[in-house]
């Protein structure tokens, strides 16, 4: 009885701790509008720049059709060509169905950057965008995918509550909604998602000699617009090993380091640059700005160690006081 | 109550974030290392693969993006293709020979040339593998090819080669062969 007590007790302690954890509110805001803004800009500027060649990668006239495309979508998923097709039956053409596809996004993404109703228009735009995506799915690729999980944060998020146009036409005050448990996820999600990759590239041998570094930054659509002629690496070849091994380490402690204040902003910064390599190197452009701006939201504007020791005596002292003057 | 349930979605969403990783390790892992060999998936492989393939599961990361693994680059640096197309008019003169199809922006061309990755299917064992996918697969290169030679009016047949594109190890290079290799992996006239 007295053991179960105890134990009780203890899932008492570990339950409010992950509760605390979870919805400890820090009044943070700058994180959700600095997210809003940097996703929406990346989404409209990824989005702008298929648009010359759009009908080339998602109409019924794309390089490959959509129906041999769309062999392995289950009926559940609605595509683009399901949509055109639906349409079609209301006399509606394709023609225009695109055209309206193309101010609909652009609308949608000018809706989130400025506030303005900006969860109902991450709805509508998730749909859009799942539907683009998964109808040319042969076109996709991990910036797709990222954008996709950036566009249900924003849903989930109360993103417009703050520096937002819909606050400053209706003359609203900001909302003062909890979004730490919804950040505690995208924290973790982020911290999942580098350790497995980290740990899948730690499964290969090429990441350990070099060999990965030196075959990815010389694939035959790499390093196109900077042309870095990367020949000399070779009578330092320690230096692959050596950016192999950093890439995999960066990745698989990133859960750890990046949690730990000390290191926080440090893991942040390697983290960050790692990304701009990428850019820089592969021409990821548009995957290593989401990859960046999901480092920043996440861990940039997290207090730093000293503030945090310094605000939670403050919190911890308020709070004492009056139960003592109570008692 | 309310907190209760929040964090049981926050647990359930971020047990499907662990499962499509964990998956994916194993996706990489065996199709790398055991490609082309028989062998028994691990028990946390088959739960893995069967909580992500669960309707529910997959209608949820389909419409959010779920549905990717971590895994970019890895286990190892996958090969590359280079598709080369060379058009040629009724009498049977080259009109050109370019290795893209026509786009306006980088953007296009980045997602274009993420269709090679599924042409690492035909390096299989062609014993180990479905007969229905490698037609799937050739059918899209010759749809490519026929869009390319939509592009040029007076083009009249076009000839596509696959090639796989092998650049040197580093041991190589070292060793002074210090020039790609491009290996003819399929070749198509239309």
């Amino acid at each position: 009885m007295n053991s179960n007590t105890k134990a009780m007790k203890k899932l008492n302690v570990l339950y409010t701790k992950i509760e605390n954890f979870f919805f400890k509110q820090d009044h943070q805001t700058e994180f959700l509008s600095f997210f809003r803004v940097a996703i929406g800009i990346v989404i409209l500027l990824q989005f702008t720049a298929v648009l010359p060649d759009f009908d080339k990668l998602f109409s019924s006239s794309s390089i490959i059709p959509q129906d041999i495309m769309s062999v392995f979508n289950p009926d559940w998923l609605i595509t683009f060509s399901k949509i055109v097709s639906f349409l079609q039956n209301f006399g509606i053409e394709e023609g225009t169905t695109i055209l309206i596809t193309k101010v609909s996004f652009i609308m949608l993404c000018i809706s989130i950057i400025t506030g303005f109703y900006s969860r109902i228009s991450t709805i509508f735009l998730l749909i859009l965008q799942i539907a683009l995506l998964k109808g040319s799915s042969f076109f996709a690729y991990g910036a797709d995918f990222f954008t996709s999980m950036s566009l249900f944060y924003l849903i989930l998020f109360p993103a417009d509550q703050h520096f937002s146009l819909r606050n400053f036409i209706f003359s609203r005050k900001p909302g003062q909604t909890n979004s730490t448990p919804v950040k505690r996820l995208f924290q973790i999600h982020i911290s999942i998602a580098y350790f497995f990759s980290g740990l899948d590239k730690a499964l290969g041998f090429n990441w350990w000699n070099g060999e990965s570094i030196w075959k990815a930054i010389h694939l035959p659509y790499s390093n196109r617009d900077l042309n870095i002629d990367f020949s000399w690496l070779i009578e330092h070849s320690y230096l692959l090993s050596f950016i192999g091994w950093s890439t995999i380490i960066i990745e698989m402690c990133y859960p750890f380091f990046i949690w730990y204040k000390p290191t926080q902003k440090t893991w942040l910064f390697l983290t960050v640059s790692m990304h701009i390599g990428i850019a820089l190197v592969l021409n990821l452009y548009y995957f290593s700005a989401i990859m960046i701006v999901w480092n920043i939201t996440n861990f940039y504007f997290e207090q730093p160690v000293k503030k945090a020791v310094i605000s939670s005596k403050k919190k911890l002292s308020t709070h004492y006081i009056p139960k003592q003057v109570g008692s | 109550m309310k907190r209760k349930l929040q964090l049981s979605g926050i647990f359930i969403i971020l047990l499907v974030v662990f499962t499509i990783g964990l998956k994916g390790t194993f996706d990489g892992y065996y199709g790398f290392y055991y490609e082309n060999k028989d062998y028994k998936k691990p028990l946390l492989y088959r739960i893995s693969e069967n909580i992500a393939e669960s309707k529910p599961i997959n209608i949820f990361t389909s419409y959010t993006g779920f549905d990717t693994g971590y895994g970019f680059y890895a286990p190892n640096v996958a090969s590359d293709f280079i598709m080369s197309f060379e058009l040629k008019d009724k009498n049977g003169n080259i009109l050109e020979q370019k290795n893209l199809p026509y786009f306006k922006n980088k953007e296009s061309r980045v997602r274009y040339t993420t269709v090679f990755n599924m042409f690492l299917d035909k390096l299989s064992d062609k014993n180990k593998y479905d007969k229905k996918y490698y037609q799937y697969l050739d059918i899209i290169i010759r749809q490519i090819a026929a869009h390319v030679m939509k592009e040029n009016p007076k083009a009249a047949s076009v000839t596509t080669k696959l090639y796989l594109y092998d650049y040197p190890t580093i041991n190589n290079f070292k060793q002074g062969k210090t020039n790609e290799n491009l290996i003819l992996i399929d070749e198509f006239k239309h």
